[in-house]
């Protein structure tokens, strides 16, 4: 490229390096420094360091952006911030092949759910345990490599819990409550498990400020089914567990354990490993 | 400077004791925590990083009790921490990784976050597998990712597990010269098995045994303590205590007593190390004995 006749104005080049020229000025000085060595050896030193620094950020950041992995594309599209999607794209049970399995559960319970009584006490029982499940492999030395370091962060390990808590139930939920609208022909059973499914999550992140999430959620799923039985054995009634007084103890239980989580939330700034 | 005081603390997980009373005190510089597997250098480092409580005892980090929510809080944002068995989240690439934990450490703005990130990935020298995935990596390589994120935010107190675990001979040397240009002026524990490491980095050295700081001074003091201990021969001394057969051939005998006819050496670190611990330190070290 030939080096021009003309050279742009000093106090132009001046105003253009604070940033205080119109979009027009700026272009026409900007075709110019394009092929002037000249202006452009005027121009460098009057540029603040802080400002091209800054400037450089942002190119590398928009950069960056082009690049996020697709799941947290697709988090940034659903409205989360880019940091929250970071977090949550560690979540083991937010895995394609988690998701998956999650689904094929929850259709194949609903399915055989439409077939008789028997198969439809399966999917209630079954369908709660599912974002317990969901919860267990979210969080905690056995579902997340990094979480010794984690612990060790400012970051709220409680808020990093929830977080991934919520986005995890969400998405089963959501898996869920299709399988059964969609194959679960009584009204009432595509929802009877929703509040149980509440109590388990909650009591669940409730242990696991003792327990791995694991041992918390083996726990729970144990108790539960424990209980479902107890339930069937004392009323004679297979499905008695899901039935009104059934349903008010799962809330009570829920609003039980979310008491207990805000008082006990210090106990999650440290690592419940039992060994050295 | 005192940064780390640690007193009487005492660490149980079930029947097993894994602290019982250590004290020691550390501030700027590098301090190496030797000792053989068992000794509770683990328990302690963690206990240092926050991620466990000491069942007994006092620690306090940078003028802070971590007992303290708040306190704890300001600790951490002050700190940097390299397990021993860091996990990654094999999926994410080296930078997704880092910023990953950029975030658990709050570093706001995205921008000045990712120019910290790129900052301690070439101090690891990581630059060139910046955007490869972590379960492409070799084991050096992901060592290297732990102790580029435990560099996030220039912190205070940095507590390295076994840093050097893993690494070849030239990336030790490399991670030897990072680390002894930042305990220029912040506070280094870290945990090695290897003597050289301590001999070569640190001017503090602490030996732990069954749970006990057993020793707390200089490497130099610490090598001092085998003066006149440490003697070759041509077959091992019944008097040794321990004895391991050389290149050249001859036996190198460490003990209390010196029999007739041997020639004393000069001790290493690794002599007074083995005479202070005596045979749980070769399990760590690999040392067998002739």
């Amino acid at each position: 490229m030939s080096e021009t006749t003309w050279h742009v104005d000093g106090e132009v080049l001046a105003r253009y390096a604070a940033g205080q020229v119109t979009s027009a000025v700026a272009a026409s000085t900007e075709a110019h420094l394009t092929s002037c060595g000249t202006c452009r050896a005027l121009l460098a030193p009057a540029i603040p360091t802080e400002r091209l620094d800054g400037i450089w950020l942002e190119v590398d950041d928009r950069v960056d952006r082009l690049s996020l992995p697709w799941f947290e594309r697709v988090m940034v599209r659903c409205g989360v911030g880019e940091d929250t999607a970071r977090l949550l794209a560690a979540t083991p049970s937010l895995s394609a092949s988690w998701l998956g399995s999650v689904a094929a559960a929850a259709f194949l319970a609903a399915s055989a759910a439409d077939t008789s009584p028997r198969a439809l006490f399966a999917f209630l029982t079954v369908a709660p345990m599912l974002p317990v499940a969901g919860v267990a492999a979210a969080y905690g030395r056995d579902a997340d490599p990094a979480h010794e370091i984690a612990v060790a962060a400012p970051y709220s390990m409680l808020r990093l819990l929830l977080l991934r808590t919520l986005t995890v139930v969400a998405v089963t939920l959501v898996l869920t409550v299709l399988a059964g609208l969609l194959l679960v022909d009584e009204g009432w059973a595509a929802a009877a498990w929703l509040l149980p499914a509440a109590a388990l999550t909650t009591a669940t992140l409730l242990l696991s400020s003792r327990l791995t999430p694991v041992w918390a959620a083996a726990w729970v799923m144990g108790t539960w089914v424990g209980g479902v039985a107890a339930a069937w054995q004392a009323t004679g009634t297979r499905l008695a567990a899901f039935g009104a007084l059934g349903q008010s103890f799962a809330l009570a239980v829920t609003l039980g354990c979310v008491a207990l989580l805000v008082t006990q939330r210090h106990v999650f700034a440290f690592d419940t490993r039992r060994s050295a | 400077m005192t940064t780390v005081q640690v007193t009487e603390v005492a660490k149980s997980f079930g029947r097993t004791q894994a602290l019982a009373g250590a004290t020691f005190a550390a501030g700027p510089g590098v301090t190496g925590l030797l000792g053989p597997n068992g000794a509770g250098k683990t328990t302690l480092l963690r206990i240092l990083a926050t991620v466990t409580a000491p069942g007994s005892g006092r620690v306090r980090l940078l003028g802070r009790d971590p007992r303290d929510a708040q306190d704890r809080l300001e600790i951490r944002r002050r700190l940097g921490y390299l397990p021993q068995e860091p996990g990654f989240h094999r999926g994410f690439t080296v930078t997704e990784f880092v910023d990953y934990v950029a975030i658990l450490k709050e570093m706001a703005g995205r921008a000045e976050r990712r120019a910290e990130v790129r900052r301690v990935v070439e101090l690891a020298g990581l630059t060139d597998v910046a955007d490869r995935r972590i379960r492409a990596l070799s084991g050096g390589m992901r060592r290297r990712v732990g102790v580029a994120q435990a560099l996030l935010g220039d912190p205070d107190l940095v507590v390295l597990d076994e840093p050097t675990a893993g690494l070849d001979p030239e990336q030790r040397l490399r991670f030897r010269d990072l680390l002894s240009r930042i305990g220029e002026d912040r506070t280094v524990v870290l945990s090695t098995h290897q003597t050289e490491d301590v001999a070569a980095m640190c001017p503090h050295v602490v030996v732990l045994d069954g749970g006990r700081a057993v020793f707390d001074g200089t490497p130099s003091a610490l090598t001092a303590s085998a003066d006149g201990r440490v003697w070759l021969s041509d077959a091992r001394s019944p008097e040794a205590r321990l004895a391991w057969r050389t290149p050249d051939g001859d036996v190198r005998n460490i003990g209390d007593q010196v029999p007739a006819g041997a020639r004393a050496l000069r001790p290493t670190l690794e002599d007074a190390y083995l005479l202070l611990v005596g045979d749980r330190a070769r399990n760590s070290t690999g040392q067998v004995a002739a």
